[in-house]
């Protein structure tokens, strides 16, 4: 599976990556790093067959709902999940309007992104 | 400078998430309270000589007519002080949203109250997410008022015209929320003193090694 993590901050990237490699465990897992929104949208346009995008939503220059804004229009075959510090309800609504499927707050609750990962019917 | 006060790249951008963390649940906190939708901006992290700051302030009003400030301070494993810059506030709305009473009437100390409340439930927000995350205590000290609706080249002097802190450098985070439907805008500076900074340090190495 190929997955794109887009966060400015590194620590957070390698958080979700070490949850998703728990997840996953045997499958081969292809991740891809981006630390910011520009960064993520030329890697899922350059690649692909990048099924899965955890993005966050704070970021300097392009955040995360812009990011949603200007993937709307390309009808990219990829699930969008959410991994933000901003636990506004009303944040969580918007991300939602904008194509999100999931949305995990940070820090990261154990188990969730699993379970996350489960309701879209990623993981079995 | 000391090393012991200066953070490495990777100690930065621990601190940064972590303050990104704190600052989430007290925007999810404001939002709340405030009944809508808060922007949030990356927080900057920068260390920086005590005598600095006063550049930095000035940098912070820079743009308003008249500003609102409040100042709280945070003591245990890690210590130092807040000061909340408040844009002018439209209070009659902010007022109603809170239940208060005799909008038409709001005196100072209402406002000032106001101005309270919303201050503590930023920081207690904000600093007990960051002290959860590095596993330090702290606590809160009440808020208290700095000035209310005056100009920006007054305020200085309130500032760091009383006690001045001990300390000769700080760890100055800058966070911003603003609501732009309510016009609401608050600068918050959190200035972490020289000698907690160790303990920061240690705690943010203790969570890159897990």
């Amino acid at each position: 599976m190929h997955i794109l993590v887009t966060d400015d901050s590194k620590l957070a990237r390698t958080f979700i990556k070490r949850e998703l490699k728990a997840c996953f465990e045997t499958e081969k897992l292809e991740i891809l790093e981006a630390s910011s929104g520009k960064q993520a949208i030329n890697l899922l346009l350059e690649n692909e067959q990048v099924e899965l995008l955890f993005l966050d939503l704070t970021m300097p220059e392009m955040d995360g709902y812009q990011v949603l804004e200007a993937l709307q229009p390309m009808n990219l075959d990829v699930k969008k999940i959410v991994v933000s510090a901003d636990i506004q309800n009303l944040a969580k609504q918007r991300v939602m309007e904008l194509g999100a499927v999931g949305f995990i707050e940070k820090p990261i609750p154990e188990g969730s992104l699993r379970s996350t990962l489960i309701e879209l019917g990623v993981l079995s | 400078m000391n090393a012991q006060v200066q953070l490495n790249q990777e100690e930065m951008d621990a601190f940064k998430e972590v303050i990104n963390i704190g600052m989430g649940k007290a925007g999810a906190a404001l939002s709340e309270i405030l009944e809508g939708f808060v922007s949030l901006k990356v927080p900057e992290v920068q260390l920086l000589e005590l005598d600095n700051l006063i550049h930095v302030l000035e940098k912070s009003v820079a743009d308003f007519s008249s500003i609102n400030m409040s100042k709280q301070s945070f003591v245990d494993q890690i210590r130092g002080e807040i000061l909340f810059i408040f844009a002018p506030i439209a209070y009659e709305r902010l007022g109603k949203i809170l239940g208060f009473e005799n909008l038409q009437d709001l005196t100072a100390n209402r406002k000032s109250e106001l101005i309270l409340e919303i201050s503590n439930s930023l920081s207690s927000a904000c600093l007990f997410g960051l002290s959860n995350q590095l596993g330090l205590s702290v606590a809160l000290k009440p808020p208290n008022m700095v000035c209310l609706e005056e100009a920006p080249d007054k305020i200085k002097a309130k500032v760091f015209g009383g006690k001045k802190p001990s300390w000769d450098h700080t760890l100055l985070i800058k966070i911003e929320f603003s609501m732009s439907d309510i016009q609401f805008n608050c600068e918050i500076l959190v200035f972490v003193a020289e000698d907690s900074i160790l303990p920061l340090k240690n705690a943010l190495n203790t969570l890159l090694e897990d």
